[in-house]
């Protein structure tokens, strides 16, 4: 098919005119031009795993002015969109005594995604030592922290921390035998 | 072709009823013609369209970009990708008229390709639900004769995407940071009106169209719909009467689809994902 089309353009305005009278049907010459086949695709974000598949962490029984293992979590996006992946902290805090909250006394360290520090300033205090519960305080649902990229295709990153139990070189002893159990919350959302 | 032939036959019906009354049987002159071969031919109203990146029939949204000369599979070189919540896309066709008459524009409509009943609708029901479409003609801003050729034309749609996508970007973003506190129907007004800005930008803008050693063309951009796609599927779409192009024999029109995805809440936007929904879209034209 020739490419060159001619143009011999008048830019009517077209008014409705004689040619339409009144309601009712009458025959006309028409002619419809479609164009079929449209597709539209929407994307995919798929974060792995699944809730059910994660290895849980166990951590512990640990004392004061002890620092756990590096701790490893993977993600990856099976979907063919790009995302963001972003994190929300909840813990609950039972056993010691006295109301102890063990999540005063854990600083999260190192926490890193894909080897990059995250930034925490804007949550971790004037003394810049993340507690659990600062943690916890700052990535309220509004507020998840922003971890890194999650590329489409299986793209993959591992969010790491170490746990400390912080020697306060105060009275702890509220804190034997308490525990925290602690939800990640993972979102990959659209870049 | 002979007039005289009508006559005659008159005359000759005189003489016969004449010659009737008398009872008896008179000689006469006579002469017959026929005027033959006397042709009433009906115009033809017909239209084909064409999209404008490459020259080959197909449709103008299409996800990946291929073409490689193969032909069955071809797409063409201005796949979209895949859609998600914000994207904007603007493709375009020509419609021209290859009947013998004038050809008005009367409608426009859509339809999912899939039949109804089929999960194929609903889900394409779902996405025209929550996409918006709007529909223009781009033309000369005066009188003008002129060949070029279609892929000059593309770098005009081209200028159109890229306008509509930064102005509708430009007014979203200014309130990213709000958006995940807002309810849906804030998310929806808020994308009505940076649809506002970029039809404005748009309808206000010359766009130039440069031809290969000939003189530039300046174009505008008229919009002859502009609503969710639910609402063109729906309605019957009635083009308003100041906007009713006529279309010459040997003439074309330039038609620029604008498709926006708004971004609204997660449970809106989620079930859309991995879904792929297929349109026909429909111009109707009458007789001028």
């Amino acid at each position: 098919m020739s490419m060159k089309k001619q143009f011999a353009l008048t830019l009517a305005s077209v008014g409705i005119g004689a040619a339409l009278i009144g309601g009712g049907t009458f025959a006309y010459f028409n002619d419809t031009e479609t164009s079929s086949g449209n597709t539209f695709s929407a994307g995919t974000i798929d974060l792995k795993p699944e809730t059910e598949a994660f290895t849980q962490l166990n951590v512990g029984p640990m004392k004061p002015g002890q620092t756990s293992a590096v701790q490893t979590i993977n993600l990856s996006n099976a979907g063919n969109l790009d995302a963001n992946a972003l994190l929300d902290v909840a813990y609950t805090a039972s056993g010691g005594i006295n109301n102890a909250d063990l999540g005063t006394q854990l600083l999260v360290k190192n926490l890193k995604f894909k080897g990059t520090t995250i930034n925490v300033d804007s949550i971790d205090g004037s003394d810049n030592k993340l507690t659990l519960k600062e943690l916890a305080d700052g990535t309220a649902a509004a507020t998840k922290l922003l971890l890194g990229e999650l590329a489409a295709n299986n793209g993959a990153g591992a969010l790491t921390f170490e746990v400390e139990f912080e020697e306060t070189n105060t009275d702890q002893n509220d804190y034997q035998g308490s525990s925290v159990s602690i939800d990640l919350t993972f979102e990959a959302r659209q870049k | 072709m002979k007039k005289k032939g009508m006559a005659i036959a008159l005359l000759a019906s005189t003489l016969a009823f004449a010659g009737l009354i008398g009872g008896g049987t008179y000689a006469y002159f006579s002469d017959s013609e026929q005027s033959t071969g006397n042709i009433v031919r009906a115009g033809k109203l017909s239209l084909t369209g064409f999209r404008n990146d490459v020259p080959i029939q197909g449709p103008m949204f299409y996800t990946d970009s291929n073409f490689d000369h193969n032909g069955s599979d071809d797409n063409g070189i201005l796949g979209t990708g895949f859609w998600k919540p914000g994207d904007s896309h603007t493709r375009a066709m020509f419609i021209e008229n290859d009947g013998d008459i004038p050809a008005k524009l009367k409608k426009v409509y859509a339809k999912p390709d899939a039949a109804q009943g089929t999960q194929a609708y609903q889900d394409a029901i779902a996405f025209a639900n929550q996409a918006r479409v709007s529909i223009s003609v781009i033309q000369p801003d005066k009188d003008v004769v002129g060949f070029w050729d279609s892929d000059e034309y593309a770098e005009v749609i081209k200028d159109v995407d890229e306008m509509y996508r930064e102005e509708y970007d430009n007014y979203i973003n200014r309130f990213r940071a709000l958006m995940s506190g807002m309810t849906l129907a804030e998310l929806k007004a808020l994308d009505l009106e940076a649809h506002g800005m970029a039809k404005e930008a748009l309808l206000n803008h010359t766009f130039v169209l440069k031809r290969n050693g000939l003189s530039n063309i300046s174009l505008r951009v008229k919009q002859i719909f502009d609503a969710n796609l639910i609402d063109l599927v729906n309605n019957s779409n009635e083009v308003a009467s100041s906007l009713q192009y006529t279309i010459d024999k040997g003439e074309a029109l330039y038609f620029g689809y604008t498709v926006t995805l708004p971004d609204l809440t997660p449970e809106v936007n989620n079930p859309l994902q991995g879904k792929e929904v297929e349109f026909s879209f429909s111009h109707e034209f009458i007789q001028d």
